[in-house]
């Protein structure tokens, strides 16, 4: 039998392809495995658990709709947080002025996770995850967004300058800044987050 | 610039008095050689307070400079010197030594933050929403729902406008062909005179070749006679406008030529 292969997930190259050609089941793979970070994303920004999940649906619509679009498989990732970015801003846009968020919307307050083979240090990273989940509020929404693409995400200051249509001086620049300005607001929240490590 | 040099100097260096040559050509140093990096940086922790003392005097924004490097220190994206530089102020910095901590930390948490577990039916309904929905058997529409969707398009009136003239044009040409119950005895009046006419003539062309004309033929065109007679009075007291051609006076000079 030829289960080694069969739990090991499968490229998005070959994802992407048999979605393209209409393949349900790899679209369903496809939503599932990237499900948490389209909802991560849009959690960011919307500070909202149910905005955050009709965002999330929004945005897999329009991935669906616009695999075509997407040229290189290789650079799906950005490609979808930058359809993800964009469908957040729109909702933003529509929205009126939202009320900050409150502790009782932390996502990491909000959801008991699977502890693991270590539910201590779970625990902990959770506790962390609370605080720098504070400290990002206090941040502007710009810095919030650099914060978002950049450290969390994961994107490359290139293609946060294209998504973003900013020099790339100007977006590490940005990038610095917010990261200081985090820095701050979590020493802020607790003088003792980086000297306990 | 050597070791002892370098050493000698290291005090002004810290405190930002040397000039700019010799500034570089001390980080030069500092570059290569990693003892005296060494010893520089134990010096500046082992003198803290006079360190803050002459810097607060001296280069009082030296905490941005120092933050603004801090990002890059955590990253590793600064060159020896300068991350050497760097270490050394936040080692002894109460106020960018926790934010140096910190930062590092954040490069460690940061990227596990990027994935957040949607509820257990999340991906259930995001895929529901852009499948085509399942047949849906639905019930079998009863007459007042085809009514109701009926009348709820849009067209409906413009519709209905068009069959209620249809059927007026309709009716109005079915009507006109129908004769009135007068019409209908006129019809029998004309049959009559129609028939009275046919056998006076006969009876001329019969009396044209010089033959009598028999009792039974004469009984009919009696028979005829009477029939028209009767249908031209129902008809006269149905509606005698219906009837202008067949006057009674002609009538009579018609009976009586057919007497004849």
């Amino acid at each position: 039998m030829k289960a080694g292969g069969v739990n090991q997930p499968l490229d998005v190259p070959v994802l992407l392809n048999r979605c393209r050609a209409g393949d349900a089941l790899a679209w369903e793979a496809l939503v599932r495995r990237y499900q948490a970070r389209i909802y991560g994303l849009a959690f960011y920004y919307l500070r909202d658990p149910e905005e955050a999940r009709d965002c999330a649906q929004e945005i897999f619509v329009r991935i669906y709709q616009g695999l075509d679009s997407c040229a290189d498989d290789r650079t799906f990732t950005p490609w979808m947080l930058t359809m993800g970015r964009n469908c957040c801003i729109d909702r933003l846009r529509r929205q009126a002025k939202r009320p900050l968020s409150t502790d009782e919307l932390n996502p990491w307050e909000r959801s008991p996770r699977d502890e693991g083979p270590n539910p201590e240090e779970t625990l902990a990273a959770d506790t962390r995850r609370r605080l720098i989940y504070r400290a990002l509020e206090k941040l502007s929404l710009q810095s919030r967004e650099i914060i978002v693409l950049k450290e969390i995400q994961g994107l490359k200051f290139r293609e946060i300058a294209t998504m973003l249509g900013l020099p790339i001086g100007t977006v590490k620049s940005r990038s610095g800044r917010a990261r200081i300005e985090l820095a701050k607001a979590v020493v802020a929240l607790d003088s003792s987050y980086g000297a306990r490590s | 610039m050597d070791c002892q040099g370098l050493r000698r100097r290291m005090a002004d260096m810290m405190a930002g008095r040397l000039p700019a040559a010799e500034q570089d050509a001390a980080h030069d140093h500092l570059t290569h050689c990693p003892d005296c990096l060494e010893v520089w940086s134990r010096g500046l922790g082992e003198l803290p307070e006079l360190a803050a003392e002459v810097m607060a005097q001296t280069a009082p924004d030296l905490c941005s400079q120092a933050q603004s490097l801090i990002p890059d220190l955590a990253d590793g994206a600064l060159a020896n010197v300068e991350a050497a530089l760097a270490s050394s102020h936040t080692a002894s910095c109460r106020d960018c030594g926790p934010l140096a901590h910190a930062m590092d930390r954040l490069a460690h948490d940061l990227p596990g933050m990027a994935e957040i577990e949607p509820d257990a039916v999340f991906a259930r309904d995001a895929l529901a929403a852009m499948l085509p929905a399942p047949p849906n058997p639905r019930p079998r529409a009863t007459w007042r729902e085809i009514w109701r969707d009926l009348v709820k398009r849009p067209r409906f009136a413009m519709e209905a406008a068009f069959i209620v003239a249809l059927l007026v044009v309709v009716g109005l040409e079915l009507t006109r062909g129908l004769e009135p119950i007068p019409q209908l005895h006129a019809g029998s009046a004309s049959l009559a005179q129609g028939m009275a006419n046919a056998a006076r003539v006969m009876e001329r062309q019969v009396a044209a070749v010089g033959v009598q004309a028999s009792g039974g033929f004469a009984a009919y065109v009696s028979q005829a006679k009477k029939d028209y007679q009767r249908a031209v009075n129902r008809a006269k007291s149905a509606d005698w406008r219906l009837l202008p051609s067949l006057s009674p006076k002609r009538d009579d000079a018609e009976d009586e030529d057919a007497g004849s």
